[in-house]
């Protein structure tokens, strides 16, 4: 921080800025010599910017004669004022073709107002009898991007903002505004452009649980299932009921209980206990040493035959609900066993032979064949009513009953 | 699920919660606030804590110093860091709802907040809570270097290194940048008010006259340098006298000023050094043949960037509009969070 007061600007600036007047000669060469440099000559490049202006407005004859190097500068765009001072320039221009000893001052203006903000830096260095290698130095800046202004080749050069600061900095050390160099800028690169943002190396994008699609199809299976569990919830009480309304539609016929799918209930009942027999067949351990056929009939809580238990209220509690077993029940062969509670139960026939053994739950109804009368015995009495010949009586009225021992019918003589 | 609704009659908001000045910018509108980051409180009689809001912003600025017994004004940010927590709550409150004027709804908006990249997961805390507290439905955080040179226009997200030197009013934050990210920052406690202290303290000490805030900070603004220049500037002061204990008026210069300022810069150009140091050569290469950009308030500090140039010897560049360079840096990064997710920077929590 000691040395701070080193910097000072070469004592030549001060002497060059008196230059306008006495140097009036090296201006010209310095004129002249831009075309053997290999840049546009300021002329003629005021002429190309005077062209693109006035094409639609006065076609002067000096503007056509200089209209020689067409350079396409469809993208200089120009506002109001800088077309004012285009057109007096012209005039001007025009005196300077017709007379070349004009005055320095003028021509200084002319010239920088019109050129590209480059040539313009490049002009007020070379005027001040700056290199550009010095220019770099001064700014610590490599050679090639002075050159890269000057030249305005702004494609090898580091983005806007920086561009834009080397212009100021430049500027401030020749000691001209920045701001029209910096409008001149604008105007020739377009708006001021910024670097994008994302970047440059595309990750491959992995679907997340947060993504809003796997959110969507989640949700939408979820919404599926749980439809799905609904019906299956509800179908078959739809079944269940539908089959136990129709049963005693399809019994009492007559009463007219229209239902839809009446036709087809038969079908229905027929397959109903051929279906369920498999599944809820009570242990029937005795069942296959016979030739007797022993149905079973497990349809919960569904008692028998609405039509009969007018005789026996209050021993079944859904009355309503009957099924109609196929076994006639004037069948002296036939009976019907009615559980109300759980009870095991033994049933043997006339020749003692074992027609059924089991466990009925509560609320079932079994259907038991063979040569009457049958002997039954019970593990619980209460609740068990017998369907014979077509009356229904409890077990407990029977007279015969003993103990938990009942016999049930008389021997058929044939 | 209510914030939401109202959410979607909210702005995407931009906040450079500065020490000295918070600028709010708004998607699709740019700057639409930059008021100093002042409070004056009113002594509630009530005595239940309350602290009525006076005035904030310019207003309560221009009583920093003035104020009678009643009244406080205070800055509620200090080192870039909140120093009152509920102040600053309801200063961004006020700010919010300034920006969402002639609103039906009370706003609810997304808030992009930059923070300095020294600070601390309580201060981040401070200020993400503060945020909140004030109604922003989601905050995030940004470093203050990242969204400084997103602001500049810096290519932040090339694979080249950038560095930003974001002069503030409580912290100066030095950022190298490469890939959307940091490689290296480093934020030291000085900044714009450090230099007026200095002032304060060089007037204090040469002409034994008492200087205010507002006056160092008229001097730095007018004839503060950071670097010795051709032209001798001169600025007429009024401070009082320590020894006569009156008013009195006196003349500083340009130079007596780059004096007092020697040592929060050479704070600075050290803090610059040591980051250059620090990175990886590769980076340092980068940075050597583009150059260094200088953003905020201090940016603006005469000369400051010949005097980075001279003693680094590197190029250094002043930013376009460097007060605003935060601002609209985080407006700028909201827009691609948008677009791209948070992931594209290195966001501090959401």
């Amino acid at each position: 921080m000691t040395n701070l007061s080193s910097f000072i600007y070469p004592e030549e600036t001060d002497k060059l800025n008196k230059i306008p007047v006495e140097d009036a000669e090296s201006k010209q060469v310095d004129m002249k010599e831009n075309p053997i440099d290999g840049t546009t000559m300021v002329n003629v490049d005021v002429a190309n910017d005077d062209s693109n202006i006035i094409q639609t407005a006065t076609e002067s004859t000096d503007v056509e004669k200089n209209t020689t190097d067409e350079k396409a500068e469809s993208n200089y765009k120009q506002d109001d004022t800088h077309i004012m001072q285009d057109t007096i320039m012209m005039t001007i221009e025009g005196d300077l073709i017709a007379k070349p000893e004009s005055p320095e001052k003028e021509e200084l203006t002319t010239d920088l107002t019109t050129m590209k903000p480059g040539e313009q830096l490049r002009y007020l260095r070379e005027q001040k009898r700056f290199s550009a290698q010095q220019i770099a130095d001064r700014l610590y800046l490599s050679l090639y991007i002075i050159q890269g202004i000057e030249a305005d080749d702004y494609q090898h050069l580091p983005p806007s903002i920086f561009v834009r600061g080397y212009f100021r900095n430049y500027a401030k050390l020749l000691e001209i505004p920045v701001e029209p160099l910096l409008d001149a800028y604008t105007n020739l690169t377009g708006s001021k452009s910024l670097p994008p943002l994302t970047p440059q190396i595309k990750q491959k994008e992995q679907s997340k649980s947060s993504d809003s699609w796997v959110k969507a199809v989640t949700f939408t299976i979820v919404i599926v299932s749980m439809a799905l569990m609904a019906l299956w919830r509800i179908y078959p009480n739809i079944n269940e009921s539908d089959g136990e309304t129709k049963e005693p539609a399809n019994a009492e016929l007559g009463e007219a209980v229209a239902l839809p799918l009446q036709p087809f209930t038969p079908i229905a009942l027929s397959e109903q206990p051929t279906d369920t027999n498999g599944d809820f067949m009570p242990p029937l351990e005795g069942s296959t040493e016979g030739d007797d056929v022993t149905s079973v009939l497990p349809l919960v809580g569904i008692p028998v035959d609405s039509t009969k238990t007018s005789e026996q209220v209050g021993v079944q509690p859904t009355t309503e609900t009957t099924v109609e077993t196929p076994a006639a029940p004037v069948d002296p062969r036939s009976m019907i066993l009615h559980y109300q509670y759980e009870s095991w139960t033994r049933v043997v026939d006339k020749n003692d032979k074992k027609v059924y053994e089991g466990i009925p739950k509560a609320g079932e109804s079994i259907s038991v064949k063979g040569e009457p009368p049958f002997k039954a015995r019970f593990g619980v009495i209460e609740g068990i009513s017998v369907e014979y010949k077509g009356a229904k009586t409890s077990l407990t009225d029977y007279d015969n009953l003993n103990g938990r021992s009942v016999t049930i019918g008389e021997a058929i003589v044939e | 699920m209510f914030k939401r609704i109202r959410g979607l009659f909210s702005n995407d908001l931009s906040i450079d919660l500065g020490t000295a000045n918070t600028l709010i910018y708004v998607r699709g509108q740019g700057i639409v606030l930059n008021e100093p980051s002042v409070v004056a409180i009113r002594q509630g009689r009530e005595g239940n804590g309350a602290k009525p809001i006076a005035a904030v912003g310019m207003e309560a600025k221009q009583m920093l110093g003035r104020t009678p017994g009643h009244i406080t004004a205070i800055r509620p940010l200090k080192d870039g860091v909140i120093a009152d927590f509920t102040i600053t709550e309801k200063m961004l409150q006020y700010f919010i709802h300034k920006v969402h004027a002639n609103r039906f709804f009370h706003p609810s908006p997304r808030v992009l907040i930059s923070v300095p990249c020294g600070s601390t997961q309580v201060e981040r805390r401070a200020i993400r809570e503060s945020a909140a507290g004030a109604g922003a439905r989601e905050v995030h955080l940004i470093e203050e270097p990242m969204a400084a040179a997103i602001g500049a226009g810096m290519p932040v997200s090339e694979a080249t290194g950038s560095m930003v030197l974001d002069i503030g009013g409580g912290t100066t934050e030095i950022g190298i940048l490469s890939l959307n990210g940091i490689v290296y920052s480093e934020s030291i406690r000085i900044g714009g008010d450090r230099f007026d202290e200095a002032i304060i303290s060089y007037v204090r000490r040469h002409y034994s006259t008492l200087i205010g805030d507002a006056t160092a900070e008229r001097i730095k603004h007018e004839i503060g340098t950071a670097y010795p220049c051709k032209e001798l500037r001169e600025i007429h002061v009024r401070g009082r006298n320590l020894a006569e204990g009156i008013p009195r008026s006196f003349k500083l210069n340009s130079n007596e000023v780059l004096e007092a300022l020697q040592e929060p810069l050479s704070g600075i150009v050290s803090a610059v050094k040591m980051a250059l140091e620090k990175i990886p050569p590769e980076l340092g290469s980068d940075i050597a043949e583009k150059g260094m950009v200088l953003t905020g308030g201090g940016a603006l500090l005469g000369d400051l960037d010949r005097l980075l140039m001279e003693e680094t010897g590197l190029p250094v560049i002043v930013a376009d509009d460097p007060l605003t360079c935060v601002a609209r840096g985080g407006g700028r990064a909201l827009e691609i969070i948008e677009q791209h997710g948070v992931e594209v920077f290195s966001l501090d929590g959401n």
